[in-house]
């Protein structure tokens, strides 16, 4: 196995181990550029994650609708739209603890790059826990390899919180006491 | 050796993938010492897809003549030819030019996935 030090200019990477100064961890990249971290045998993709643009309060039984574009161009090719709500683990990882996969569709053949518009519902289940926050992400899947920006999305972060189902009071205060 | 025009050039792509367009012009220049009608024709797999025009060109001009043919499932070569009316009514043959389309491949490509929207419906 051959080990070599990271150097940041990754584009074009070549597959191997790489050390990365910063998190002080060995991380694998295979050729495409896409980090894995492993772990007890496994290697692991580490996800890059943004502060999600808004908080979704949703409850147990709602289901979660993510939206996503991307560009296409090539032979027709069928694949499906598949969407997670997990959390930030060790080293980036997204643990997915919810899933949902679209029905199959079509991408038709184009040598100009061509905008599509999908969506997948994630039901929300009692399998995440209610007064947290999740983050979520969604990638394209079927013979399709991942990565970010490309074929997925990067993971955002704190994107829903699960309200209680249970009645919730909170910040009760004396707001005033007087003579009447 | 052509006698009184020369085809100077055939515009196409060097590559096309199958189904798609192939837009081709052929630049055909009057090397005669008058005006005279150029006639221009310019074939694909037998099917003519520049279809005999033509246009009066001065001595010295360059005339374009545009046409386009859909790409098939291997590589072409386009056939250009320049023609002219003799004294007798007649068309003949005067130059002749081919030029290569191969097959390109379609590859696969995807960009710009994002998360657009989330909502609880």
């Amino acid at each position: 196995m051959a080990i070599e030090t990271l150097e940041l200019a990754l584009d074009p990477v070549q597959a191997g181990w790489y050390y990365d100064p910063d998190t002080g961890q060995w991380y694998y990249y295979d050729e495409e550029g896409k980090r894995y971290f492993y772990l007890a045998g496994l290697f692991y993709p580490v996800m890059e994650w943004e502060t999600a643009p808004k908080v979704v309060n949703v409850r147990h039984g709602d289901t979660l609708r993510i939206s996503v574009s991307f560009k296409y161009s090539g032979p027709s090719k069928t694949c499906k739209l598949y969407g997670s709500v997990g959390q930030k683990s060790a080293f980036n990882i997204f643990d997915e603890i919810l899933t949902a996969t679209s029905p199959s569709f079509t991408l038709s053949e184009s040598t100009e790059p061509k905008t599509y518009y999908r969506q997948v519902d994630i039901a929300i289940t009692t399998a995440i826990a209610a007064g947290k926050y999740y983050g979520i992400y969604a990638k394209l899947i079927d013979g399709i390899s991942f990565k970010e920006r490309v074929t997925g999305s990067v993971a955002l972060e704190g994107a829903i919180f699960v309200v209680s189902a249970e009645p919730t009071f909170s910040d009760f205060q004396i707001t005033d006491y007087a003579k009447v | 050796m052509a006698n009184y025009a020369q085809i100077v050039e055939i515009v196409a792509p060097d590559k096309a993938v199958q189904g798609s367009r192939v837009d081709v012009t052929v630049k055909i220049k009057n090397t005669w010492t008058g005006s005279f009608r150029i006639y221009c024709v310019a074939v694909v797999d037998s099917t003519r897809f520049i279809d005999w025009l033509n246009e009066v060109v001065a001595p010295g001009a360059i005339r374009e003549f545009s046409g386009a043919f859909i790409m098939g499932g291997a590589d072409v070569r386009i056939l250009a030819q320049s023609w002219y009316e003799g004294t007798d009514g007649y068309l003949y043959r005067d130059d002749e030019k081919t030029k290569s389309v191969k097959l390109a491949e379609l590859v696969a490509a995807f960009s710009e996935f994002r998360i657009n929207d989330y909502i609880k419906v």
